[in-house]
């Protein structure tokens, strides 16, 4: 049994929700919520806590730096080795937004995009 | 690194002092050189003076009468006959030309110290008297007459004296860019980043090895301000020690331009002292200074309890202040002379026939012209040959600072250099073509460009210019982004590039 | 280079001034033109590329340059005229402007302006924190775009003053690009912005903040090395005693914003001492005739949503007014900060004139009833200072108002009460 805790961000109460959780693995109760809506986000968030990714990638010499994201949302746990990965990437032309760098990138189902122009 | 350089005069430190004496010395057929350890010129006890020049008057007669009631009863304090004031009063009167000559920009200011009470009346009455002594006689102020002139003073005052015409506000680092400029043209030397870091006597001169390099000179002017007993310490000359004192300095929002319309300061009251200056760009200078002792001389360390009590002391006088006007505040470090504590040091050294000290106290810009002709015939005393020079260039243009500018004139300035058009200082209206017209000058650092153009000054603190100029001096240096520096040295501005730090290098 | 008469003049060009002078053109005026002094159109959007913008305006969730191109498509479709690299350098009471660029100087002569200038950051000297005067100070918004467009990261162990949205964000960013942030230090004992980025740039990177902390002091002499942080009481004054040394070589200053008014002043526009904006009316205008203002140079908006709403509504006002339209002189009311409430814009509204109305309180509180004069207009769940309440005065309301009022008060009280 653990009793981690999530904060609320649907609105500014921001409400600290205790949640219990069996061994395995499954929510036996929720408590702190004060609305449906965060009973739904908290849920969400504990079962599988997703973000959009954005960071920038270098281009070649002059092009200055290209904004990307992920066309949706990932696992936040893999932040850090996306970082990595975008590192390496380098743009040498120009591209649209919305263009796809990376398709299903590091297998999470979602394509890294261009989200800005140079 | 090692050049092999000889002159006739080295002159040790790039302050308006030293600056100054070689101004004179150029003027001759002399061979001159400056050296200083900073990255740029004016960077010691020059950038932070207050930027006043006073002749005889209230500032004089005002900063006499605080010395008398701040120092321990019995304290000798000014003859007013004695040499620095009459040279300050000579000073006063050619310093409006020689600023002329220079472009450097300055205004008359007139001031008005004010009493609350009845011993803050009485210390008026002593200034007053002096400053008779001194040949001004100074006009006494009514409530209304002050309100008159100066509306958001204080209402509570009581009686004021007026002086209009003793006091000139100037930016000390104009003059020593300016200086500096003018030198280059008339073919004297100025290494920068040269630190001396020894000195031993030769055939009746020295041998100077600074880190850019050994020099032979013939005489040495010590115009180190408060280094001035490390440079007389590694010449075995010293015969006298320096006291340093320091006062934080704060600067007051543009928006306040306009709510007072010449200095306006505390009449002389044992344990306080306030002075506002409006300055040439219509911020308004607040000097509390206390002159607190200090033994580090690179103290750069502003203090939040003198803050508040800046801000109280100048809400006392203009209580329309607030601690939300200050956009920067700064100290500045003060040199004392020991020996005589009223006097400068404007002597050949008793150790040594061809080193003299040129160290002067605060206030001490004003004594400049009639100080740097003495140490020039000092020079002459121990044996400098010193034939006219017909073709000493006394003018110097500056920048030209579009913001000052007729539209006309900016329009025919722009057509002939679009980078004029290019505002990239919002606060202070600074365009592309000052910043290039800086770095061309000698700029290398953000600093170097905030006392050339006045960008990076403003309320927003770089805020807006900052990746600008940093780009900029990027541009026209050669120098990769992250090899700019804020001040020289190890201030880089910039540490790493984009991925540097998690595994992917541009 | 664009001189001389135009319809409508829009005095910079991020999301405000992209949103007025889109409203103005669609109104069919000829010539509407944007003056901005950077680069580029989209203001600090284009560094902001993080997402959460346009969850309100298109129910999306964009990036800042993804929210900012579809506002400068729809303008470079509309035939709205740009000056880029040009800023105003003189600004008349009379709405005549002199422009500065690498073209010249240009005269515009607006039948009506909007004045879009967006806001600054509070910068270490204004908070007056002591210390030396090393490099590596920054605020949050010039390191963003440093590291967001410009490409370089100001260091490698950062501390950040201010919990404001900016800063978090940065810390976030910062982290991701292998920074070490040490600590984001608050003064008060709450983050100063919204609770999703306590969550998402915080918490989720586990980087330590300290509530009720602030920076006493800055040491290294060429390069940040360290910050003493003090814990302090509930006037914010430095407890003695409580003072920790952080080793760093950057701080970041994320303490608050300030709207952008010296043009403001210069036309002569009355400003509120407490948003530090322009006052304006329920039309977005301003106490000029034709000058009319919005977005965060009129206060502090939290979502840029907002910021484009209050851009349209200039925009089309500046419209109507370059058409012809004056403002009414009858039944002007005066709206007064009341209970637990910082401020409302606008500042004036028209009796009977549908306005929307934009507040901030105080201090946080829980069921809360927020009302106009006596009449109660929402009732919410919670309140904060960082998160700006909006709500729309109708025909409903003015029904229940009545007639001759001069002024009234906005109110923030208790549901209990």
């Amino acid at each position: 049994m653990t009793e981690p805790q999530i904060i609320c961000i649907g609105c500014p109460l921001g409400c600290s929700v205790t949640l219990k959780i069996d061994e395995k693995g499954n929510i036996e109760t929720l408590t702190g919520n004060q609305c449906q809506e965060g009973r739904m986000y908290v849920v969400a968030e504990f079962q599988s806590p997703v973000r959009i990714f954005t960071s920038t990638v270098l281009t070649e010499k002059g092009m200055g730096l290209l904004p990307v994201r992920t066309d949706k949302p990932i696992h936040k746990g893999q932040f850090k080795e996306l970082m990595r990965v975008t590192a390496k990437l380098r743009v040498s032309s120009p591209c649209e937004p919305g263009q796809i760098l990376v398709h299903n990138v590091l297998g999470t189902g979602a394509n890294l995009i261009v989200s800005g122009s140079i | 690194m090692s050049e092999r350089l000889e002159t006739q005069v080295l002159i040790i430190g790039a302050g308006v002092t030293g600056l100054m004496v070689a101004r004179e010395l150029a003027k001759y057929r002399v061979d001159v050189m400056v050296v200083d350890k900073n990255e740029d010129v004016g960077m010691g006890q020059t950038r932070t003076s207050h930027g006043h020049i006073y002749g005889a008057g209230l500032s004089w007669a005002n900063s006499l009468v605080l010395k008398s009631v701040m120092l321990p009863p019995g304290s000798p304090i000014y003859d007013p006959k004695c040499r620095k004031l009459q040279m300050e009063a000579q000073g006063f009167r050619e310093m409006g030309q020689l600023f002329d000559e220079l472009d450097v920009p300055w205004e008359n200011q007139r001031r008005i110290a004010i009493a609350f009470d009845g011993d803050q009346v009485k210390n008026l009455e002593i200034a007053a008297d002096i400053s008779r002594q001194g040949g001004v006689e100074l006009t006494w102020l009514g409530r209304q007459e002050i309100l008159a002139r100066e509306p958001n003073v204080n209402k509570n005052v009581v009686a004021g004296l007026l002086d209009e015409d003793h006091r000139i506000s100037f930016y000390p680092w104009d003059f020593a860019i300016a200086l500096a400029e003018n030198l280059r043209e008339n073919g004297v030397r100025i290494m920068l980043s040269s630190d001396v870091v020894g000195m031993k006597p030769l055939s009746g001169g020295f041998v100077v090895d600074t880190s850019q390099g050994r020099i032979r000179a013939e005489f040495v002017i010590n115009a180190a301000g408060h280094y001035g007993t490390k440079i007389a310490e590694m010449a075995g000359v010293r015969d006298f020690d320096l006291k340093y004192t320091y006062s934080q300095m704060l600067i007051l929002d543009k928006s306040l331009a306009g709510l007072i319309k010449g200095t306006v300061s505390l009449a002389p009251t044992p344990g306080k002292t306030s002075t506002l200056n409006p300055t040439l760009s219509g911020n308004i200078h607040i000097i509390c200074a206390r002159y607190l002792p200090t033994q580090d001389r690179e103290a750069t360390a502003t203090n939040l309890e003198l803050t508040k009590e800046s801000i109280e002391r100048a809400q006392e006088l203009v209580p329309a202040i607030s601690v939300r006007d200050v956009i920067a505040s700064y100290i500045g470090i003060r040199v004392f002379t020991v020996r005589n504590p009223e006097e400068d040091m404007l002597e050949v050294s008793e150790r040594h026939p061809h080193f003299l000290n040129a160290i002067v106290r605060l206030p001490g810009i004003g004594i400049l012209p009639p100080a740097a002709r003495l140490i020039t015939e000092l020079l002459g005393n121990q044996g400098l040959e010193l034939t006219t020079r017909p073709d000493f260039h006394p003018f110097r243009k500056g920048i030209p600072r579009v913001s000052k500018l007729a539209d006309e004139e900016r329009q025919k300035l722009i057509a002939e250099d679009p980078r004029y058009g290019h505002i990239v200082c919002r606060c202070e209206e600074v365009s592309e073509g000052e910043i290039v017209e800086a770095i061309s000058r000698g700029a290398r650092t953000v600093t170097g460009i905030k006392y050339r153009t006045r960008a990076g000054m403003g309320r927003c603190q770089r805020g807006f210019c900052g990746p600008r100029v940093v780009e900029i001096l990027s541009r026209e240096l050669g120098v990769p982004e992250t090899e700019v520096t804020y001040k020289g040295g190890l201030s880089r501005i910039l540490l790493h590039r984009s991925k540097e730090l998690i595994g992917g290098t541009a | 280079m664009i001189s001389g008469v135009v319809d409508v003049a829009v005095v910079g060009g991020g999301p405000a001034g992209l949103a007025a002078a889109i409203k103005a053109k669609e109104s069919g005026l000829e010539k509407v033109v944007i003056i901005e002094r950077g680069g580029y159109l989209g203001g600090l959007l284009k560094q902001c590329i993080h997402n959460g913008f346009g969850l309100f305006y298109f129910r999306e969730d964009l990036t800042g340059p993804e929210y900012a191109r579809r506002f400068i498509d729809k303008a470079h479709d509309l035939g709205v005229e740009v000056m880029l690299g040009s800023m105003v350098v003189k600004m008349r009471p009379d709405r005549s402007m002199v422009v500065s660029s690498k073209e010249g100087l240009s005269c515009l002569l607006p039948k009506a302006t909007v004045l879009a200038m967006g806001c600054r950051e509070r910068s270490r000297e204004s908070l007056s924190i002591p210390g030396t005067r090393p490099a590596g100070i920054f605020t949050a918004g010039t390191a963003q775009r440093y590291v967001n467009v410009e490409g370089f990261i100001p260091g490698k162990e950062v501390v950040i003053l201010g919990s404001g949205d900016v800063g978090m964000i940065m810390a976030r960013r910062l982290t991701l690009e292998g920074v070490a942030v040490r600590a984001v230090v608050e003064v008060l004992p709450y983050v100063g912005g919204l609770i999703r980025n306590e969550v998402q740039c915080l918490h989720d990177f586990d980087i330590p903040l300290w509530l009720e902390h602030t920076v006493t002091a800055v040491h290294g002499v060429e390069r940040v090395e360290a910050v003493t942080v003090a814990r302090v009481d509930r006037n914010w004054k430095p407890i003695a005693g409580t003072e920790r040394t952080i080793a760093c070589d950057t701080l970041l200053i994320s303490a608050g914003l300030i709207p952008e008014n010296e043009l403001s002043r210069l036309a002569g526009v009355a400003l509120d001492p407490v948003t530090g904006g322009a006052e304006i009316d329920e039309n977005m205008e301003t106490s000029v005739a034709g000058i009319f203002s919005g977005g965060n140079c009129v206060h502090v908006n939290d979502l840029v949503d907002n910021v484009t709403w209050e851009g349209e509504a200039a925009g089309r006002s500046a419209a109507a007014c370059a058409g012809g339209r004056k403002r009414a002189e009858k039944g002007r009311i005066k709206l007064k900060a009341g209970r637990n409430v910082s401020y409302v814009v606008p500042q004036t509204i028209t009796w009977g004139e549908e306005a929307t109305l934009s507040i901030r309180v105080k201090e946080p509180a829980e069921q809360v009833r927020l009302r106009v004069g006596d009449i109660p207009v929402r009732a919410v769940r919670a309140v904060k200072p960082s998160e700006m309440i909006k709500f729309l005065l109708s025909g409903k309301e003015w029904a229940k108002l009545g007639g001759e009022i001069d002024e009234l008060s906005i109110t923030c009280d208790s549901r209990r009460d």
